[in-house]
């Protein structure tokens, strides 16, 4: 979080995070397709030729002034192959909060756990708690037939019931603005409790 | 779905770590690394032979990760190449990022004691070579390695389901 | 994460005025300060808001991965100085403490020699404004108080204005 006092302006930082090919990407990209343009910036891809993340992605939204301030959200993802586990804990570095990206088919089962405790163990390393930062969980690719039930994939990720998941199919929009707006008011709220 | 395969013969590799020994030796560098821009080890040598390697691992995928931000940076700054010299200096050490034709990332790590223009001379001499033995790399459709057939794919299997 | 950086409106001032003093003194393209995190803190030179934020990112993005390469070398915790140079167009970036990033950019008008003088300055500038908002108390600007329960509602509200029909 970054205010500028003489600008008024408040920056959030929201990172998309989960295993690879579960979507984050394509929910940044779809929010970029779908917003006024004169709210938000350019779509920035760190990418290999075959359109994998290297590093992250990078997008900024910005809204009206609300009560004389401007808030302003810096949505990054993460790249999810398992060898760029450096730079995905680069990534999270100064997070607001975290979107979990998980792949809703039954054989990811394994990435999803595993990619959801080294997100954590990174956050302990950058010497954030891991349990006080916000955290919504996107359950995508909803469509595909092989999805597991909502109540299976909260349970086998362990999420209590004050963590916030979200169904979508991020290629269509689905549940993609939903679950951007439930990270941002989480966001928001707990830089109210900390300010 | 990964990388364009490299395949790189026994010979080729050979040549790519010989170019990379000369260029350690003659800068007295700490150590020389060679990945792929997507941050696949290719090789290395100096200190980097006794690193752990997830280590050498780490520095690959960070060493193209960096290369993809300075080529972003490059587009948004007008400049149409990308940057010809990518240098990163501390309080002792230093270390300078080559693009090699696009594909590779050589990167060297030195103590400030040796000569920046030194290091730049033989890297430039490096990179000529290395894109010569690569672009040769690229050129030679090679047989599969041996053991990588049908059963290779069964056996993987069957050794995760045990390792896991 | 938590050591975040509060200026107060007039510390703010004093940084974009460094920050157009060097801009001045080097006949760079543009100067930008940002966090590690890729936050944008100031910017001179640069008028279009969306490349300033774009090269903030990738600036820390850049010095991100370069000073998790430096914990490989042993004593280097990261690299106090970052050169990119292209044909006749270049980058230069120097940390003020080891969390903030001052970034010049470049053409052949600017000389590299003087920009890294003049940088060295406003470094040292900006060491001494970072230091003091260290020890900065509440801000008397009503900013704080602003973030109340109200803001929260607007601005669910304001967030359905994003999205284009």
């Amino acid at each position: 979080m970054f205010i500028n006092r003489r600008l008024r302006e408040l920056n959030l930082k929201i990172v998309y995070y989960g295993p690879a090919l579960s979507g984050k990407t394509t929910n940044l990209v779809y929010i970029y397709n779908h917003t006024r343009p004169e709210l938000r910036g350019d779509l920035i891809s760190l990418k290999t030729r075959e359109d994998r993340t290297i590093f992250f992605d990078y997008l900024q939204l910005e809204l009206g002034q609300i009560k004389g301030l401007k808030p302003k959200f810096n949505l990054y993802t993460v790249p999810g192959q398992v060898y760029y586990a450096a730079s995905r804990k680069l990534v999270l570095q100064g997070a607001d909060g975290v979107v979990f990206v998980a792949d809703s088919q039954t054989y990811r089962m394994v990435d999803n756990v595993t990619s959801l405790q080294d997100m954590r163990g990174y956050l302990r390393e950058l010497g954030i708690d891991p349990w006080s930062v916000p955290l919504v969980v996107q359950f995508n690719k909803r469509d595909l037939p092989d999805a597991a039930g909502v109540s299976t994939l909260r349970s086998l990720l362990r999420l209590n019931r004050s963590i916030p998941c979200l169904e979508s199919v991020a290629t269509e929009g689905a549940g993609v603005f939903d679950t951007l707006k439930t990270i941002i008011n989480l966001v928001v709220s707990s830089v109210q409790k900390n300010i | 779905m990964l990388s364009p395969r490299l395949d790189i013969t026994v010979e080729q590799l050979a040549g790519v770590e010989k170019c990379l020994d000369n260029l350690q030796q003659e800068t007295e560098a700490r150590w020389v690394l060679l990945t792929d821009v997507t941050g696949q080890f290719i090789g290395g040598c100096g200190l980097l032979c006794s690193m752990n390697s997830l280590n050498v691992e780490a520095l690959s995928a960070l060493a193209a990760g960096n290369l993809a931000t300075t080529r972003e940076m490059a587009r948004l700054t007008g400049e149409e190449a990308r940057f010809k010299l990518l240098l990163y200096e501390g309080d002792c050490q230093s270390v300078y990022l080559s693009d090699v034709g696009g594909e590779f990332v050589l990167v060297i790590a030195f103590d400030n004691s040796v000569s920046i223009s030194a290091v730049r001379l033989y890297t430039k001499q490096t990179v000529d070579r290395l894109q010569e033995i690569l672009h040769r790399a690229r050129a030679t459709v090679s047989p599969p390695p041996v053991g990588l057939d049908e059963d290779f794919g069964q056996l993987l299997a069957s050794e995760m389901e045990f390792s896991f | 994460m938590d050591e975040r950086l509060n200026f107060t409106a007039a510390q703010q001032q004093r940084i974009d005025d460094c920050l157009n003093t060097l801009l001045a003194k080097t006949r760079a393209h543009g100067v930008l300060l940002a966090d590690a995190t890729g936050q944008l803190i100031g910017k001179a030179g640069i008028a279009n808001d969306r490349k300033a934020t774009a090269l903030s990112t990738l600036s820390a993005g850049s010095f991100a991965a370069t000073s998790e390469m430096a914990k490989f070398l042993g004593r280097a915790t990261h690299f106090s100085q970052h050169f990119h140079e292209g044909e006749d167009y270049g980058i230069y970036s120097a940390t003020v403490n080891p969390s903030l990033l001052l970034t010049v950019t470049f053409d052949a008008e600017a000389k590299l020699g003087l920009v890294r003088i003049f940088t060295k300055r406003a470094v040292e500038e900006l060491e001494r404004i970072t230091a003091e908002a260290q020890e900065n108390q509440d801000q008397g600007d009503g900013i704080d108080e602003m973030m109340d329960s109200e803001f929260g509602q607007l601005l669910a509200d304001e967030l359905d204005s994003l999205f284009a029909e």
